[in-house]
């Protein structure tokens, strides 16, 4: 399965996804909080220094943060004409701080890791009635049917493309979704078929 | 969650996924490309209803929070809703709640204007209610200046308005989901 996570291992990998998960989330609640330029700073190069400290390949690294950089960039420019050279300093490490480490999460986690940890996250919300295992099957099945609507879409395309009308939305769009619901109504008669428990 | 609830937001949120690995596709008198996948809202909301369509998006972001890189461009990662624009991404997900909440309101009458009010008030009223903010708390600038500088993608996303109504009422004679 394609993903964003490298597949060599190095300790940021071994270290759990909940984890991971914590520690970004307490470190955003801090950089937010925190408005001294040189605890920022220290944020800064402490996520600088953890994919370095990995040996995180920086091509990899760099792809990731290059769309949310320019988007930072673009907020510290905005705050500089403001002449506001000390709330650009602050925003862009705020957020170049938490992009870094998220980026850095997403590189050194699996997919299959995430969805387990998204699992066990959404347990305490077992009291307003969520199954965290419908919750696990429902994003395997999303997972396992990209690959098949992708190709749904190639074939639908071609055979549009014989009619003449492989740029036209409409005539790609609808037949895709009445195969996909189609698909679904076999898929859920076939679950159900195996005596799934929806409780 | 039903058996039949879940099947269907796994497989829109595929669906949305895989409209990401497609270019650009052309709309019938329009001059301009559009990007299949931002469709995804208005279509989860306006075939499968409020709640499907809800739970859709759910699944769709909770698969690029986990690391699949399926927003165009093969981006993907949970820093996508940490940044500047992530309110827009979360805003989906009640986006295309309210888009299906408002078919399901107009099914009995629907036509293109009722369609595409549900899709313009969901999947753009609703995503740009709470992406502005967001961009606004963020950034740590100006709500005013936050509201202008997203005024440059209204036009773009009130065609995919279009593209969603017509869409909307075209799948309601094609396979109705809605009261099934």
């Amino acid at each position: 399965m394609f993903e964003i996570s490298l597949a060599r291992i190095t300790w940021l990998h071994r270290v759990p996804a909940g984890a991971k998960l914590v520690v970004l989330a307490l470190v955003g609640a801090a950089v937010f909080l925190v408005d001294d330029l040189h605890i920022l700073g220290g944020f800064v190069a402490a996520a600088v220094l953890l994919p370095l400290s990995a040996w995180l390949p920086l091509k990899a690294v760099i792809r990731q943060v290059t769309p949310a950089a320019i988007l930072i960039a673009a907020v510290g420019g905005f705050h500089l004409l403001m002449d506001e050279p000390r709330l650009a300093a602050e925003v862009s490490a705020r957020l170049g701080t938490v992009i870094l480490l998220a980026v850095v999460l997403t590189l050194t986690t699996r997919v299959s890791d995430m969805v387990e940890a998204i699992e066990f996250g959404v347990g305490p919300l077992r009291v307003v009635g969520v199954n965290p295992a419908k919750v696990g099957l429902t994003l395997s099945l999303a997972i396992r049917f990209i690959p098949v609507l992708f190709d749904l879409i190639g074939e639908i395309r071609e055979a549009q493309k014989a009619r003449g009308l492989e740029g036209n939305v409409f005539a790609v769009v609808m037949p895709l979704l009445v195969r996909t619901l189609r698909m679904a109504d076999d898929l859920a008669d076939a679950i159900s078929a195996r005596g799934y428990d929806s409780d | 969650m039903t058996v039949k609830d879940m099947v269907y937001a796994a497989l829109f949120a595929a669906l949305t996924a895989a409209l990401g690995l497609l270019p650009m596709v052309a709309v019938p008198g329009l001059p301009v490309p559009i990007h299949a996948q931002s469709l995804g809202v208005m279509l989860a909301g306006g075939v499968l209803g409020a709640k499907r369509g809800g739970l859709a998006m759910l699944v769709f972001m909770a698969l690029v929070a986990a690391g699949l890189p399926l927003l165009s461009g093969g981006r993907g990662g949970i820093g996508i809703f940490l940044g500047p624009t992530g309110g827009f991404a979360l805003g989906y997900i009640p986006g295309a709640y309210v888009v299906g909440w408002l078919i399901e309101r107009f099914w009995s009458r629907l036509n293109y204007f009722s369609a595409f009010i549900a899709c313009g008030v969901g999947g753009v009223g609703v995503v740009y209610l709470l992406g502005i903010p967001w961009l606004a708390l963020v950034a740590k600038i100006s709500f005013t200046k936050a509201a202008t500088g997203s005024m440059a993608f209204i036009p773009g996303d009130l065609v995919k308005a279009v593209v969603g109504a017509i869409v909307a009422v075209s799948m309601k004679k094609a396979y109705p989901m809605i009261r099934r």
